[in-house]
């Protein structure tokens, strides 16, 4: 449920990714092969590819590629303040594409590359929506030290 | 731009806590729903059946049963006609035979059954072997190992004085299995009684009296 939480814009969606991921996996138990990966990883992987599916839907990928990055200094201590329901709504504010690399990228440890794969858009993008999503954070930590 | 920083490591423990409580109902009763409607269609309860449905499936029952009934009649024809065949190939019992064991076969045993039923009556005569040498000559079949490359001169001067006419015949059943059943003759008349035995008696007819 938490992997849904985290790429659903809310509960509802959420609800609706899991109930149709959850679908899925019944359907296609009988494919699962145990040699090429664990349980845990494959029923990660169908929620996480339902999500992207409603993403996809819903939202546009611009094809903006990154040139040069600057990385951001955000304190640690701005993140420990905060506790996790807090976190998630912080990062549901970024922009839904970059959202969605952003927790690709750093939450389920995909590559640049994977999730180009997985959005169809180029690593490039992948890297620049990245860079967007750390600009962002960062302005909207500063703000809630500040606050 | 290929490394997580450290807040990000932080940001990524932190959110994988996120639970939501209270929805996991919801979520099962929604996947409840999707599964029972998976259900129907794959062999749960299945939906009343329309009528094009059960006509279609009624012309199907007609379909195979009219095939079988084809496939099953054209086989037992067939069956018919082999079986009407077979008993004329199995009177000669070495049609069968390889080849090799009917390779050379005396003309005298195995012509002789195969001629007309009137033939079979002639017993057969020694005497014939010391008869002059006919002006035919019948070439054996290709094949046989009596086949020569020469050229066959049908002049009775270029065979041999003491040669016999040979017939060769491929396939021919076996001299001995149809010694063993020979076509039985029928014995003339009534036994014991031989034609001197009648007499003929001229009897006057009314008319003349």
């Amino acid at each position: 449920m938490a992997i849904a939480m985290r790429y659903a814009r809310d509960e509802q969606d959420a609800g609706d990714i899991m109930s149709r991921a959850f679908v899925k996996i019944f359907r296609s138990l009988a494919s699962f092969d145990s040699a090429k990966g664990n349980l845990h990883g494959w029923v990660k992987q169908i929620i996480i590819r339902e999500a992207l599916d409603c993403i996809k839907q819903r939202s546009r990928f611009s094809c903006e590629e990154l040139t040069e990055a600057t990385e951001p200094l955000i304190d640690n201590k701005a993140i420990e303040k905060m506790d996790a329901d807090g976190l998630l709504l912080l990062i549901k504010q970024l922009p839904p594409a970059t959202h969605t690399v952003f927790v690709l990228y750093v939450v389920d440890g995909y590559t640049h590359q994977q999730v180009a794969d997985e959005l169809q858009i180029s690593p490039g993008t992948s890297k620049w929506h990245l860079s967007e999503a750390r600009k962002i954070l960062q302005q909207k930590l500063a703000n809630y030290q500040q606050t | 731009m290929n490394r997580l920083l450290p807040y990000e490591q932080l940001l990524a423990e932190r959110i994988e806590q996120v639970s939501a409580n209270g929805m996991a109902d919801a979520i099962w009763y929604k996947i409840e729903q999707e599964l029972n409607k998976d259900g129907a269609g794959d062999g749960g309860q299945e939906p009343p059946a329309s009528p094009q449905a059960g006509k279609s499936s009624f012309s199907n029952f007609y379909l195979y049963t009219g095939s079988c009934f084809i496939i099953a009649t054209i086989l037992l024809i067939y069956l018919i006609t082999r079986k009407e065949k077979e008993p004329a190939l199995q009177a000669l019992p070495g049609i069968n035979k390889p080849l090799k064991e009917v390779k050379n076969i005396d003309s005298r045993d195995s012509v002789q059954p195969l001629l007309p039923k009137t033939n079979n009556l002639i017993p057969y005569n020694p005497a014939w072997e010391k008869q002059s040498v006919p002006d035919f000559f019948v070439t054996p079949y290709p094949g046989n190992d009596s086949l020569s490359s020469e050229p066959v001169n049908s002049k009775a001067d270029s065979v041999p004085a003491n040669r016999q006419p040979t017939i060769t015949i491929r396939n021919l059943p076996d001299s001995s299995t149809l010694q063993n059943n020979p076509s039985p003759q029928k014995a003339r008349g009534i036994k014991g009684i031989s034609d001197e035995d009648y007499k003929i008696k001229t009897v006057k007819k009314d008319s003349t009296r």
